[in-house]
């Protein structure tokens, strides 16, 4: 999972009611398994602050995150070496590189089928990744 | 019933706030308005994990709500990790 799914579940708008049912397949097993990078925890902290939440709330909303059967994936050094190469063959952000890099390499191991993203710039990698958006799921 | 106590240090205007709606509620103490908010947060966290997701969502969009989407604010973030 991409953080922009993630900090969906903060927000009222288009979707957020799956991403909540999607969230419970993943705690209730139900032919789900969920996970995302460490990492973005850290990005979610910050667009949670850029929508001017209280840091109270902030907290309240990154315990929660935890407190779900949501795998959070360790950034370690093979990853960051793999999203360098990523961001020397493509054009961006840093932040994606890490969450492309993430996916790839997890995706044998944890047997991923797609990443659930919201975030249109990632659907150009369609070559590199599998995305799905939450229009394209039914939990 | 055993009872435990616990003491909480608070911000003055914590303090102030505490104070205002002790009164505008009607609670008998300032020390009843905090078992009822600590009881009132307590039940929130044991809700099921869906009915708490909605009441949570539910309450960032009272306290802080914004005409900006996630997809949005995540972009936002993305360039400002690139600018560093």
């Amino acid at each position: 999972m991409e953080p922009s799914v993630l900090v969906k579940l903060f927000k009222r708008e288009p979707n957020t009611g799956k991403m909540i049912d999607v969230v419970g397949a993943i705690d209730e097993g139900r032919d789900w398994y969920g996970c995302t990078s460490r990492w973005s925890l850290l990005e979610v902290a910050r667009a949670l602050k850029k929508d001017e939440k209280p840091r109270e709330l902030i907290e309240l909303d990154l315990r929660e995150l935890r407190r779900h059967k949501i795998t959070l994936i360790e950034v370690t050094k093979t990853i960051l070496l793999d999203a360098e190469q990523m961001l020397i063959s493509h054009n961006l952000y840093a932040s994606d590189a890490v969450h492309l890099s993430t996916f790839r390499l997890a995706r044998r191991q944890r047997r991923l089928d797609a990443m659930l993203t919201d975030d249109q710039h990632l659907r150009r990698f369609e070559g590199i990744l599998t995305a799905l958006t939450l229009d394209q799921v039914s939990p | 019933m055993q009872a435990v106590s616990v003491s909480a240090k608070l911000t003055k205007r914590e303090a102030e706030l505490l104070d205002k709606l002790t009164r505008e509620y009607g609670f008998i103490s300032k020390s009843e308005a905090i078992r009822s908010a600590v009881r009132l947060y307590l039940n929130l966290l044991e809700l099921r994990p869906r009915d708490r997701l909605r009441t949570l969502q539910l309450i960032n969009e009272l306290i802080a709500p914004s005409g900006r989407t996630s997809g949005e604010l995540i972009e936002e973030t993305h360039r400002e990790d690139d600018e560093l």
